[in-house]
């Protein structure tokens, strides 16, 4: 009965000439039946009968005068969707109809988008006039339909050749000084961007207004071929053109996109090869050098980063006829090109969503990040006369854009970080481990500690880790010596991966690492997260150093809140090394936990000078006499005593050498 | 009540019903024969299905009860 099976959803179809039928019978209807309502009501009324019949028909009328206009409306937009589209028309059985979205405001929306792609290709041939008036689109760009619209008007080779176009007029602006540079600059920002939501937007497969599979495939041949399109000596290959585009919003694509058009960008670039390090610009970049240039594949890469999926389907793929993945790649085969853009920053935004899961493949990913650029960073690194050496400044940091992204990886997967990080225990009996996987992992958090907000956002988290465990043990009662050993191991590696990285990066004074070292002097474990956590709920699962992402919370609570209140040091001794620092904050830790977590009557703790009223004091308050009291106090109980044990003390006391020991070639430090 | 006009006003009634009863079968023979297909399209069938048959209905209903008042003795229906 419906026939409309060729329709997709969202969709109909009008035959033009019986649908102008339509519409001007319903219209004739409009007029004729407010007036038979009329008479009727009269013919009725004259003779004392019910005028029901009437009251009715004026029913009836009000439809008709509802429906006429949304028809004539429709019948309009078909005509000029027809006009403007000839031979768009889909052939049925039933005949030849024009098929347009199904809802009024969606065929408004795709004939804007009809008109805007007319406009961007006016304002990419220099029609300063259109470029202004695509102002008027802006908040269209997320309309499905209007996406639709505008890629039907452009097709794949006319998108691609905006950027171009647009690029070539601010150049010509420029070079004749034009008053006009900065308004035409911000104006073209505005343009590139409505593009890039509306490209995403009409590129979701099983989404309304997807401009097919077949536009898809045809973008990855524009990519690849040369513009501008009608030049017999091409000078720029389309993809560029789309690095501009993905770089103009940051907007989600869909995982089909990136299938088909971002692997086979990539693809493109490294069968392009690298003849030189010169970093190829995107359109944006070709006529205008801006302050640095801007990559092309910057802009792909950023893009990706809007998604997990996304991400991993661009960097856990090994092209055709390639024998290294894309993470390989870009990591290590176009280092020194990122070099001179963003220093891996666009990367480090796809690696973030690619490595941060709880998924196999996020694993993967990360496994792999930790191969390649661990095993480059290493390279550079070398354990010498006790202390670590970095040989190549300027090659170390050849990739400092993505040290912020590698410190919150490390963060999402604090359980691998701290089982590595203690793994350079030589001992290694508790946890055996590969000696390689743990040097590459070190050096990649060697590396990344020397960005002062991600070393500070992993000495946070690692602390509230910490904290949070030692809790989690008190509270089931048990002393967990083990896992304190790891846990405190891994603060201590990574303190005193810092210290040793600014040494060798000849950095005098490192505020950020003396100011982490003064919260832990002025009592930072003291501090109980309880109030924390009742406010905003325990991690769900606190099983051994089991990372979470409540860790970074809890430590960002911990550290960033700590000192506001903490202006009389508590602690008695001013300390001098990292040791001494770890020792003390696992005591704090461990007196704070238990202090919390312990069971007595009031009378137990009669007399006592940590304890008032029956209740033992926070901790956090008291002196050093309070502290030694409460030590004999438990002692007299048979209470484990909340200090570490000789165990974790010699874990702490060889985490530096144990760490910068790992930097040896085999066999060199021993 | 006046028979005559009782019989004036079923004249008048039986020739609108002639003249405009029909107003919506066209459309519906139009919408039959997929002028517009798709869901609104639908809805819209639906609309006027119902709509045409209210129209004839009720200028049917307005005879009969013309006539059973009286109006339709001599007239031939």
């Amino acid at each position: 009965m419906s026939g409309d099976g060729w329709l997709e959803p969202g969709a109909c179809g009008v035959r033009l000439g019986a649908f102008e039928q339509l519409v001007t019978d319903v219209g004739r209807a409009e007029e004729e039946l407010e007036q038979l309502a009329r008479r009727l009501h009269a013919a009725l009324a004259a003779v004392g009968a019910d005028t029901g019949p009437a009251a009715e028909l004026s029913q009836v009328a009000r439809w008709t005068r509802e429906v006429g206009p949304e028809l004539r409306r429709r019948y309009r937009l078909a005509r000029d969707l027809d006009a403007q589209l000839p031979g768009f028309a889909v052939c049925a059985p039933e005949g030849e109809f024009v098929r347009l979205p199904d809802r009024y405001a969606d065929q408004q929306a795709r004939v804007s988008g009809h008109q805007a792609g007319e406009l961007f290709a006016r304002a990419a041939a220099g029609d300063r006039g259109a470029l202004r008036s695509l102002l008027n689109y802006g908040e269209h760009g997320d309309d499905p339909y209007f996406a639709e619209g505008m890629l039907e008007r452009l097709g794949a080779v006319g998108l691609l050749d905006v950027p171009f176009g647009l690029a070539r007029e601010l150049q010509a602006d420029a070079g004749r000084h034009d008053v006009m540079l900065e308004a035409n600059t911000a104006d073209t920002r505005a343009a590139l961007e409505l593009l890039a939501k509306a490209l995403a937007r009409g590129t979701r497969p099983l989404s309304a207004g997807y401009a097919g599979d077949g536009f898809l495939a045809a973008l990855a041949v524009a990519g690849r071929s040369g513009f501008p399109p009608e030049n017999s000596r091409p000078l720029y290959f389309g993809y560029q053109g789309l690095g501009t585009i993905l770089a103009s919003a940051e907007v989600k694509y869909s995982d089909a996109f990136l299938r088909v058009v971002g692997r086979d960008m990539l693809a493109h670039a490294r069968e392009r090869g690298a003849s030189s390090w010169r970093a190829v610009p995107d359109a944006s970049g070709i006529h205008v050098p801006g302050p640095r240039d801007r990559h092309y594949l910057e802009g792909l890469l950023a893009a990706a980063g809007a998604s997990r999926t996304g991400a991993q389907i661009l960097l856990d793929h090994t092209p055709d006829g390639e024998t290294s993945g894309n993470l390989r790649y870009l990591l290590h085969g176009q280092r020194r090109v990122w070099a001179g853009t963003d220093r891996g920053a666009a990367l480090g935004q796809a690696l973030r969503a690619a490595a941060s899961g709880g998924d196999e493949r996020s694993r993967k990913v990360f496994e792999e990040l930790v191969r390649v650029l661990g095993g480059d960073q290493l390279a550079l690194m070398k354990y010498e006369a006790g202390g670590l050496k970095i040989k190549d400044r300027a090659a170390f940091d050849e990739l400092a854009g993505l040290r912020t992204a590698v410190g919150d990886i490390l963060i999402g997967r604090l359980d691998s970080v701290s089982t590595g990080l203690y793994a350079a225990e030589d001992s290694g009996h508790i946890v055996p481990g590969s000696r390689e996987g743990t040097r590459l992992l070190l050096a990649v958090i060697a590396d990344t500690v020397t960005d002062d907000a991600a070393y500070t956002a992993l000495f946070k988290a690692h602390v509230g880790h910490l904290r949070l465990w030692i809790d989690d043990q008190r509270r089931r009662g048990r002393e967990g010596e083990v896992g304190l050993a790891m846990g405190a191991g891994a603060v201590g590696r990574l303190l005193a991966l810092r210290t040793e990285t600014m040494k060798a990066l000849k950095i005098q004074e490192d505020e950020v690492n003396a100011a982490l070292k003064k919260k832990i002097d002025l009592g930072l474990g003291l501090a109980d997260p309880a109030s924390y956590l009742a406010r905003f709920g325990a991690p769900p699962q606190i099983t051994g150093p089991a990372g979470a992402k409540a860790f970074d919370e809890i430590g960002k609570h911990l550290v960033e809140r700590f000192g506001e209140h903490a202006e009389k040091a508590n602690t008695e001794a001013h300390r001098v090394s990292d040791e001494d620092r770890m020792r003390d904050l696992v005591n704090q830790m461990l007196l704070s936990s238990t202090v919390t977590h312990l069971h007595y009557e009031p009378n137990d703790v009669q007399g006592e000078i940590f304890a008032e009223n029956g209740k033992i004091l926070p901790p956090a308050g008291w002196n050093a006499g309070q502290v030694e009291a409460f030590y004999d106090w438990c002692k007299e109980r048979d209470f484990p005593l909340p200090k570490a044990s000789h165990v974790v003390n010699g874990v702490i006391d060889r985490a530096r050498d144990e760490t910068i020991r790992s930097f040896a070639v085999n066999g060199e430090a021993s | 009540m006046d028979e005559f006009r009782l019989r004036m006003a079923l004249v008048e009634v039986q020739r609108m019903t002639e003249q405009h009863g029909g107003l919506l079968d066209r459309p519906v023979r139009l919408m039959d024969a997929k002028a517009w297909v798709g869901p609104s399209a639908r809805a819209f069938e639906r609309e006027l299905l119902r709509n045409r048959r209210v129209l004839q209905e009720q200028l049917r209903k307005a005879a009969d009860s013309l006539q059973r008042a009286g109006g339709g003795a001599g007239v031939v229906r």
